[in-house]
This record gives C-alpha cells, structure tokens and sequence, in this order.
C-alpha cells in the first residue's frame, strides 16, 4: 500500500461520485445530487492537497519556498474559502456536501478493506500462511 | 436562558474546542509520523499513506463540527 492507494481513492471517488451525481439527478433530485458530487470533488481536492504537501515539502529534501507557499496559499484559504462559501451561499442542501464529502472515507474504507480480504492483502498483513508453531 | 442564547454561547465554543482538539490531533499525528520516518526510513512511504489519510479524517471531524454550526446557526433567533 503505497502512495498509489491516494491516487485510486481519488480517482475511485471522482467516479463513484459522478455515477450518483447522473442517477440521482435522473431519479431523486439533481440540485441534491450536485451537493453530493460537489462536496465529493471537494474532497478529493483536499486529500489531493495534503498529499502534495508532505509528499513534496514535508518530507522531500528539495523544497521550493516559493511553491510551497503557493500550495500553502491554494490549500488553506482559497480551498476553504471556497467550501465556506458554498455552504454559506447556499446553493445545496448542507447536509447533501456532507454525503458527498464523507464519499472519499466511504471508499478508504472499502478499498482497504478489499485489501485485507483479498489473498495479497492477507498475505500482506501476516494474517494467512502463519505457522503453528510446536 | 432560552434555548437560542443557549445556543449562540454554545456553537462557538462547540466549534472552537473542535478546532482546538483538531489541531492537537493533527500535531501529534503529523510529529508522531515524522519521528517514524526518522526513525525508519525505508518505511517512508507507508508511514505518509497513513499520516495522509488520519489528516484527512482529522480535517473532516473539524468540518463536520463547522457543518453543524452551519445546520445550526440558522435556529438561533427562530425560537
């Protein structure tokens, strides 16, 4: 489970959230479905952006102080400010960008449970081919 | 008291202990990681999914708390 895992979560959530974006907007109601995509896209920015974060300027040796202030800059206020924003204008019911940015937990969850399941995951965490010893 | 100056001492508070406890959190999880690469390099890349995904969840308990304040605000004076 490297830092490839963040890359699938996201994409996978980008995904799961525009399938319920199309059919909850064909069979529920679409301004709800939005909020859901909407609050899922909002997600997978914020993870995106603490990924590049420590990924590149916590951890690397390199850093670049003029990028990580732009990153600084992007991921705390103009990311938040944007979040703020739409729950303040209120263009979706609140609690329908609640759904939607829980989504990416939802499929962390799924996904790493999917690993520990399958026969590589099990291998992985040393739960099959123990020996019993004695 | 009534309930919606209950509830405009409360939120704030509410939101700021939120906070508080978020950025405590997030401290230790983010110290706690970087003594494990230091101490473990070679487990580098692990250790950063791990820390990426618990600051995750941190930041989302802080914005569930500011969620609540929003769904919340909007009864203060409505009763």
């Amino acid at each position: 489970m490297g830092l490839d895992f963040i890359n699938r979560v996201i994409k996978t959530t980008l995904l799961f959230g525009a399938i319920v974006f199309l059919f909850g907007s064909y069979y529920f109601d679409w301004i709800y479905s939005l909020g859901i995509f909407t609050g899922a896209l909002w997600g997978c920015a914020n993870l995106w952006f603490i990924r590049q974060f420590v990924v590149n300027y916590i951890t690397a040796g390199n850093r670049d102080a003029g990028r990580l202030a732009l990153f600084a800059l992007i991921k705390f206020p103009v990311l938040y400010g944007l979040g703020f924003l739409t729950l303040w204008l209120g263009w979706f019911p609140v609690v329908s960008f609640v759904i939607g940015f829980s989504l990416i937990f939802l499929v962390v969850v799924l996904k790493a449970l999917g690993l520990l399941l399958t026969e590589g995951g099990l291998k992985n965490f040393n739960l099959i081919g123990k020996r019993v010893e004695g | 008291m009534d309930f919606s100056t209950a509830l405009s001492f409360s939120l704030p508070i509410g939101l700021a202990l939120a906070a508080i406890g978020s950025g405590l959190g997030l401290g230790r999880a983010v110290g706690s990681a970087m003594e494990a690469m230091g101490r473990q390099p070679e487990a580098a890349g692990k250790i950063q999914v791990g820390m990426i995904i618990g600051a995750a969840l941190i930041e989302a308990l802080t914005i569930y708390s500011l969620v609540g304040f929003f769904i919340l605000s909007g009864k203060i004076g409505a009763h």
